[in-house]
């Protein structure tokens, strides 16, 4: 994985931590640089990792600008509808979470500015982390599935690999609708990508010049992401998506749930390793 | 022998005058460049949204100004002595240009860079009067200057 936007010092410390340990790197102005490994936060310092806050490395405002400079190739334009949205994606499908001043015009919001904190999610290959949903679920069908867990749980990581999965062994168009460009460059004979689009557009204009047989996306967050996925699944196509939450109980109280769009939910196990299962339901919510 | 003496002293005045003339001409052409620079910029900013180290990428760098530019942005050395033909003024504007671009939504860099090019074209269109007022006239004070030692050496 290619971090070659932190600055320079940023990037000789993070050299010396393993880099399949590190899973998120939160760096906020004026306060100590963090790396989320396998047991939570440590701070970062010039040997890697730290717990000593007065060997920790302190983020300034210049950090932060130099690390949006380098990932927008000192561009912000032409990433300003990600950055309306809160995150920048590096082309390595790193995301980057971006907190500071928004810039609102007749109740629009334009832009961000001033950032102040950044949270950066380091994407893991896990191979195998979906095997087991594969075997229970999608052995002998696909099914309308939803995978449900908490923020940062593994729910990417699992459909990446249900995705190579899929195309490994079905003979079926996949339609992956990338919003965010976090799937990486993963790639197949059955696959195809929509990457940087809204939902609404790249299901409307995927399922119709695409003709998949299944459509594969991440996080849907609001009633025209499910309307899509409510019409897409209406057109006969499969869906295989996924939604914050730490379980079906969650999904449920969402003012913009549809039932009867998914026979599957799949709940994870929050406990920070991707592709254990905490529960399954049927499309009736019944426990399988 | 005087006569030859003083036909190469002239001829070498003309010379100093040519070269000493250039800096108006370089001058002249680094405002075109930075004209160029902030049009192209302004396009693909409204249009096709390339990022500014692609741009940069994609021009030579084998003008003053470019070169310049190819150092902010790729090798990240601000190196503004290397615009030896601008002065303080301009090269200030030159300092706060390159910190400000790229950085905004759409709608304010067009903004700036519609402003910047304002700028620019009235250094240009001061560049391009200086250059003809003061390139002819250093070779003719050249000429002036060496044909007044081939008098007196006469």
């Amino acid at each position: 994985m290619k971090l070659d936007f932190f600055p320079q010092r940023i990037s000789a410390m993070l050299k010396n931590c393993k880099a399949e340990n590190i899973f998120e790197i939160r760096l906020r102005t004026g306060y100590p640089v963090t790396v989320k490994g396998m047991d939570g936060y440590f701070f970062l310092g010039r040997n890697g990792t730290t717990i000593f806050r007065e060997n920790a490395e302190i983020c300034d405002f210049p950090m932060i600008e130099e690390i949006i400079g380098n990932v927008t190739e000192r561009s912000l334009y032409a990433f300003n509808d990600e950055i309306k949205k809160g995150y920048l994606t590096t082309s390595e499908g790193v995301r980057i979470g971006l907190a500071g001043e928004c810039v609102y015009d007749s109740g629009q919001i334009v832009t961000i500015k001033n950032f102040t904190s950044l949270n950066i999610r380091i994407p893991h290959e896990i191979p195998n982390c979906s095997e087991e949903i594969y075997d229970r679920l999608f052995q002998n069908d696909i099914y309308n599935s939803l995978i449900i867990a908490p923020p940062a749980m593994g729910k990417t990581t699992i459909l990446k690999d249900l995705i190579c999965k899929i195309n490994d062994n079905y003979s079926k168009n996949i339609l992956v609708i990338d919003e965010r460009d976090e799937f990486g460059r993963i790639s197949g004979k059955n696959i195809d990508f929509i990457r940087r689009s809204d939902k609404l557009f790249a299901f409307e204009y995927g399922i119709r010049s695409m003709s998949p047989d299944i459509v594969i996306t991440d996080e849907l967050c609001g009633e025209k992401d499910w309307q899509c996925v409510k019409s897409a699944s209406d057109s006969g196509v499969r869906i295989i998506a996924s939604i914050h939450g730490s379980g079906l109980e969650d999904v449920l109280k969402k003012k913009f749930f549809i039932d009867n769009v998914f026979d599957r939910y799949i709940v994870l196990d929050n406990k920070g390793v991707p592709g254990v299962l905490k529960k399954m339901y049927d499309g009736e919510l019944k426990e399988l | 022998m005087k006569i030859i003496l003083g036909i190469t002293i002239m001829i070498l005045c003309v010379v100093i005058g040519y070269f000493y003339s250039k800096k108006y001409q370089e001058r002249k052409k680094c405002f075109e460049d930075f004209k160029n620079f902030n049009g192209r910029v302004k396009n693909e900013v409204n249009f096709s949204q390339t990022s500014l180290i692609s741009i940069v990428k994609s021009i030579s760098t084998d003008t003053a100004f470019n070169s310049y530019v190819h150092g902010y942005f790729i090798d990240k050395n601000d190196n503004i002595d290397k615009l030896k033909f601008f002065n303080e003024h301009e090269r200030t504007f030159v300092s706060d240009y390159m910190k400000n671009i790229g950085q905004g939504d759409k709608n304010s860099q067009s903004q700036f860079l519609e402003s910047s090019e304002k700028q620019i074209e009235k250094y240009l269109d001061d560049a391009i009067e200086e250059d003809k007022k003061y390139r002819p006239l250093c070779i003719k004070l050249g000429f002036l200057f060496g044909l007044i030692i081939l008098i007196i050496l006469l």
